[in-house]
């Protein structure tokens, strides 16, 4: 089973919390503070989950992922997205399609860990299907 | 006015021998000897006579005369005079020839020949229109007799014929003279019908333009050159309380006074000033063509009003100024009404601020939590000490009271605002209810309680699911946690009669509430154990339930028996679909 995780977060806080967690579980975490470093990740060949933070500045989490798809860099990967349950906006539409689901914050560590654990599997089944 | 002379005599009588004897006496001969020794031997001896010259027609019998007279008038040349025989068998006599001779031409002057008469004077006078053209002649006449009688009366007949020219002249002159009068009577009349005709029209536009004054429906006064009231409509009448009688013909300002108090210029006095002067008078006034607008805050019956007023200057056709007119409208209500929109809108504003203020706060709070939520667990694993556990224990509570705060805040901002942006579809009770018992299914658990899902399966109500699913799963919750433990919760359904709604009611056998609270139970941040400080709620659970149900165009209400003897919150939904048949579902969870 693959481990490869990616949290991508503006808020450093965050991105150690989820280190932590996915440490002491023995999962491979990539950390990325907004969309560019995200992409960057990804074209030097990084696969797996993607846990996406809606709100960044600049690039927000919709517009990382509409450049992921532009580039050809989506397949093989799998995008939870991270929300503060607000308001659906309109910049999600046309993107929606490419997110598997959404995690709300805060969420507790169990909780990370089940889900993390689920997609890996869920990406383990999909590649293995695709290949 | 000259006649042509006339001296053409008619003789008639039925004696030749007469005829020679006028011949002789009245035609000129010229230097004639032996006519004028017949003469004398005849007439006596010689008189010197004037020399006459007559023409002398003769007739021998009356009808035979009165031929020629009527063939003399046809001809236009009639005679002045005849001479007439009284006796002339076998015709007609004397006095029937002259009765027809002036039957024919009443001018004719007669001189009656008689020796001896059938009837007395008296009678022929009285059968004859005698007047003054008759003479008599007694046989044997003198010739001196009888040219004088043709001198005097062929002169007569000639002045007489003057004096009917004159007349005639002079009656055509009336005549002519009074057709031209006519004529400039006529012409009068016309003239004056006419100026009648403009008057009336003059008066029927000025009666027109009164009354479209009058009825103006704004307020509504005129002015003439000397700025004396002219017109003062009904709509001002009622605005200042003065009527017409009061002001009309009132010059020196008296229209000021019913705005003002007292005499001063107003807008209608502006139309002349210079800028300067208008702008210090009126703020703000502006100029349309020759029209001057402003507004004035004034009182008026006590009580502050808004007008809006209008000036414009008359003028007549030559074009020089005769007055203005002035119209007012009472803009109280419009200003008022834009106060309080900008009341309202700033309160709006206000409130979407703070709306987007709160929304912004609780959203913001979820990313700080993160870490604390996704950490503090990961470090009580770490822990062995019994007070850093406890320690972190509080500190645990107070993150999920904080998660738990601004979620629930999150819910009631979006819930407030929603109210517009949702059409309501059908939605199956029970699977809303089902949807709240599952959510609050850990805590019936820890508490040991039953909940009963007693609602028929066929009720549907229209609604948002997302928010009735929420409904359901804050009053579930309140229930688990107020309910008495280990008792049970029960969830039923009513139609109301005759309303399309249904009855709602969430029933536990829990802690109760004390008279008086069950209103205030649905204010945000109310707690009925507010001495408990407790730390699991954040009282906002009933103040959420309340909006959905007020969203939804609901009512909800609470009851209880007292303290200990449980609550029961009843709400009310719009029935989408009657059900077709009752079944009894119970869903529990213990």
């Amino acid at each position: 089973m693959s481990n490869k995780i990616m949290v991508v977060d503006d808020n450093e806080y965050v991105r150690a919390s989820v280190e932590i967690i996915c440490e002491s579980v023995q999962l491979d975490l990539t950390s990325a503070a907004c969309g560019e470093e995200c992409l960057a990740h990804l074209e030097s060949g990084f696969r797996g989950v993607i846990l996406m933070d809606i709100m960044m500045p600049d690039m927000d989490g919709w517009d990382t992922i509409r450049a992921i798809v532009s580039k050809g860099l989506y397949n093989g990967n799998i995008i939870v997205m991270l929300t503060g349950m607000g308001e659906p906006d309109a910049k999600m539409d046309g993107v929606q399609e490419y997110v598997t689901d959404y995690m709300t914050k805060p969420f507790g560590p169990d909780q990370l860990i089940e889900s993390l654990q689920y997609y890996l599997t869920l990406l383990d089944v999909t590649s293995g299907t695709d290949a | 006015m000259n006649v042509t002379e006339n001296r053409r005599i008619l003789l008639i009588d039925d004696t030749p021998a007469i005829h020679d004897d006028f011949r002789k006496i009245l035609v000129h001969h010229g230097a004639s000897a032996d006519l004028d020794e017949i003469e004398a031997a005849l007439f006596g001896a010689r008189q010197q006579a004037a020399p006459v010259r007559f023409q002398l027609d003769s007739a021998y019998q009356g009808e035979e005369g009165w031929d020629m007279l009527r063939a003399s008038l046809e001809a236009d040349l009639p005679y002045a005079m005849a001479f007439v025989d009284m006796r002339m068998p076998p015709g007609w006599d004397g006095v029937e020839t002259i009765e027809r001779l002036w039957q024919t031409d009443p001018r004719l002057q007669i001189v009656i020949c008689t020796a001896y008469s059938d009837y007395s004077w008296e009678e022929v006078l009285e059968r004859l229109d005698v007047g003054d053209r008759l003479l008599v002649l007694k046989k044997p006449f003198d010739a001196i007799e009888v040219c004088q009688l043709a001198n005097t009366l062929t002169a007569k007949w000639q002045l007489t014929r003057q004096a009917e020219l004159k007349l005639a002249g002079l009656e055509e002159a009336v005549r002519r003279r009074t057709v031209l009068l006519d004529q400039a009577n006529e012409a009068l009349q016309a003239d004056i019908v006419e100026r009648k005709r403009a008057e009336q029209e003059t008066m029927n536009a000025y009666r027109r333009i009164a009354d479209i004054l009058e009825f103006l429906p704004d307020a509504t006064f005129v002015v003439d050159a000397q700025q004396k009231v002219i017109a003062w409509n009904r709509a001002i009448e009622v605005m200042t309380g003065v009527k017409k009688g009061e002001i009309l013909n009132q010059g020196d300002f008296a229209y000021a006074i019913p705005f003002y108090g007292v005499r001063r210029k107003i807008l209608i006095d502006m139309l002349e000033e210079d800028q300067q002067t208008q702008e210090q008078q009126y703020p703000g006034i502006r100029r349309e063509g020759r029209t001057l607008i402003a507004e004035a805050r004034l009182m008026l019956a006590d009580e502050l009003r808004y007008l809006w007023s209008s000036a414009t200057p008359l003028y007549n056709m030559q074009g020089d100024m005769v007055g203005g007119i002035q119209s007012l409208r009472d803009i109280t209500d419009l200003r008022r009404i834009e106060q309080e929109k900008t009341m309202l809108e700033a309160q709006l504003h206000h409130s979407s601020m703070m709306e987007s203020l709160m929304t912004q706060l609780s959203h913001d709070l979820k990313t700080p939590l993160t870490p604390l939520f996704a950490l503090l667990p990961m470090v009580r694993k770490k822990v062995a000490d019994p007070s850093l556990e406890k320690m972190l224990d509080i500190c645990q509570c107070s993150v999920n009271q904080i998660h738990g705060l601004s979620s629930k805040a999150l819910d009631l901002v979006r819930l407030s605002c929603r109210e517009t942006r949702w059409q309501p579809l059908p939605v199956q009770l029970t699977s809303a209810v089902e949807s709240g018992i599952n959510s609050c299914a850990p805590l019936f658990l820890q508490r040991g309680i039953t909940c009963i899902n007693a609602v028929d399966q066929s009720i549907v109500v229209q609604g948002a699911a997302e928010q009735l699913n929420l409904l359901f799963d804050n009053l579930l919750s309140n229930a688990a946690r107020y309910g008495a433990a280990n008792g049970s919760v029960r969830i039923s359904a009513e139609l109301e009669p005759g309303t399309g709604a249904v009855v709602v009611a969430v029933q536990d056998d829990g802690i109760g509430l004390k008279p008086g609270q069950s209103a205030l139970i649905f204010e945000e941040f109310f707690k009925a154990d507010a001495a408990r400080h407790d730390l699991g709620t954040q009282g906002l659970g009933l103040a959420i339930c309340k909006r959905i149900v007020l969203n939804h165009k609901g009512r909800i209400w609470a009851e209880s028996a007292g303290i200990g003897q449980g609550t029961t919150i009843s709400f009310t939904l719009k029935l989408s679909k009657i059900p077709m048949e009752k079944r009894q579902t119970k869903g529990t969870s213990s």
